[in-house]
């Protein structure tokens, strides 16, 4: 018994074979092999073609170990996590043109594509997160830790909450020159902001994960930040549209275009994107919509 | 398109009107409960927009204004959205009020959100893509106020207060062909003369800001106004009704 009880379904298959299949217009891209070939105009759009496929994989390989899967029997949130996914990273975006975090390069001219562009690649943030959360859940990682009890009081959170709402606020508001220097912050902000009522709310919780002495949802879900921001940066690292990472900030050592300090950021990021998802389902619902 | 919308309109008058005979026919069978969550909701959706309205419409217009005007903004805009989800807890006034609240909530929702856009656009007023999402806020609190008319006139008919119902469509009409018929020409007119003229959609934006100064307190203020006057006798309308459940038979409170 190997733990792999159902079939890997065909559309994994069509992932792989779509991320081979780009792995190999970029490799031609890089190397100049068939010079006739415009490979940028296909290695344009590596980032999303690479990580729908890596979604189509990753979520048969969920579906192979326990039988179900977001993209089998959940689709409803797939189209919810995309939309949501779209959404929050707008609002990062957003900080983007009043801090200097990133700039892309080689976009599309025709305003039209390269709209569709964004929105086709920011819709696989938030899947790509959580399908990879499920699929170290499906292989037991970070099980067997745990932490002392964490005791929430009233105060406690209102002080998160508090605090996260300066994180998220204040950055914009200080001096141009330093604003660069706080993306730490705007990463972490958002979960000491909403994590507090996704708690009282009675919505999946971090805070009440740690409540119990549980901290393996936490783990696993900063080890799919770090393995989502290794592909993030591998990927877009040969890709011709890109982004490039302009904070002031340990510029000199890098991970691909990323500088190392940055990546730091990858695993409160995931956090963030956990607490912001459930508290925007809150609204609507008091069902685990995620499963993880 | 015009039948289309006159018969969307006949269609909802006629199950407002339904709405108005099922109240008028029945004894009303709303908690207590829900009455108190009505008169919080109104009251905190006629601060909440009062204080969005007064702040966005001077943030769009001068361009000197301290950091604390523009968190009343943000804490305008909460409060519209949290007297809203008072307003959408209420489960006892049926489907029409209940579909036109989810819709109004949505649409609060998204106040709040391209809000945080509208704070970041001061921080940076030369981004084109924080001022396009400025535009979304403002089209986001155009349609909210169009949608509580909505609310207000569903409520008004099961509480059978023909005089709101009303109230609520003209000043709904209003709303359309004073706020959003007006804006959805300027986002026409930016989008047509950007495209024709291959131009940046950024100065076109600013070129139609730089001349909606008065234009945006003349036709902003009394739309706006006029459904903030709705929200405040909606909220005397149910808090007259939450007296006589306690004084069932009849007793006036407001009497000496």
């Amino acid at each position: 018994m190997n733990g792999y009880r159902h079939r890997f379904p065909r559309y994994g298959t069509v992932g792989l074979i779509v991320l081979l299949l780009m792995e190999t217009a970029i490799l031609c891209s890089q190397t100049g092999a068939f010079p006739e070939v415009a490979w940028w105009q296909i290695t344009t759009w590596a980032t999303p073609v690479c990580w729908w496929a890596y979604l189509l994989i990753i979520d048969a390989w969920i579906y192979r170990r326990k039988g179900t899967s977001l993209l089998t029997d959940r689709r409803e949130s797939l189209v919810i996590q995309s939309i949501l996914s779209i959404a929050f990273w707008c609002v990062f975006e957003a900080y983007n043109r009043v801090m200097p975090g990133w700039r892309y390069i080689h976009l599309e001219q025709d305003l039209s594509w390269r709209l569709l562009g964004y929105a086709v690649a920011f819709a696989t943030i938030l899947p790509a997160l959580f399908l990879t959360c499920e699929f170290l859940q499906g292989h037991k990682f970070f099980e067997r830790t745990w932490m002392p009890r964490t005791r929430w009081s009233h105060g406690a959170l209102v002080a998160s909450a508090v605090v996260g709402a300066a994180f998220v606020i204040v950055p914009p508001f200080l001096p141009t020159q330093i604003r660069g220097y706080l993306w730490t912050f705007v990463w972490m902000g958002w979960f000491f902001l909403l994590e507090p009522f996704n708690y009282w709310r009675g919505m999946p919780s971090i805070y009440r994960d740690w409540e119990h002495g549980e901290p393996s949802r936490t783990l696993q879900l900063f080890a799919a930040g770090a393995v989502c921001g290794l592909l993030w940066e591998f990927w877009n690292m040969w890709a011709y549209t890109k982004w490039v990472y302009i904070f002031p900030l340990g510029q000199n050592a890098r991970y691909f275009e990323m500088p190392l300090v940055g990546f730091l950021g990858f695993l409160p990021f995931a956090l963030e994107c956990f607490a912001m998802f459930h508290f925007i389902a809150s609204f609507f619902t008091r069902e685990d919509k995620l499963g993880i | 398109m015009s039948d289309t919308i006159d018969a969307a309109a006949q269609a909802t008058a006629k199950l407002e009107a339904v709405a108005a005979r099922e109240a008028a026919g029945r004894n009303l069978h709303i908690p207590a409960g829900d009455y108190v969550r009505l008169a919080q909701g109104f009251y905190f959706v006629f601060w909440g927009l009062l204080v969005t309205v007064l702040m966005g419409a001077q943030l769009l217009i001068l361009s000197d204004i301290p950091l604390f005007a523009e968190l009343f903004l943000g804490l305008g805009v909460l409060a519209t959205t949290v007297g809203t989800w008072r307003l959408y807890q209420v489960r006892s006034l049926g489907k029409l009020w209940h579909n036109r609240m989810r819709m109004t909530l949505a649409l609060a929702g998204l106040m709040v959100y391209f809000c945080l856009f509208v704070y970041l656009w001061r921080r940076a007023p030369d981004s084109v893509y924080l001022l396009a999402n400025v535009f979304a806020f403002a089209a986001a609190g155009i349609l909210y106020i169009i949608a509580f008319n909505r609310v207000v006139a569903a409520l008004a008919a099961t509480l059978g207060r023909k005089d709101m119902v009303l109230e609520s469509r003209v000043f709904g009409t209003g709303n359309i062909g004073l706020l959003l018929l007006p804006f959805a020409g300027v986002v026409a007119y930016i989008v047509v003369s950007g495209i024709l003229q291959k131009g940046n959609l950024l100065s076109e934006m600013r070129f139609v800001l730089s001349r909606a100064n008065l234009l945006v307190i003349v036709v902003l203020l009394l739309p706006f106004s006029l459904t903030l006057s709705l929200a405040w006798s909606c909220k005397d309308a149910v808090l007259r009704q939450l007296s006589n459940l306690d004084h069932p038979d009849g007793y006036d409170v407001d009497s000496p």
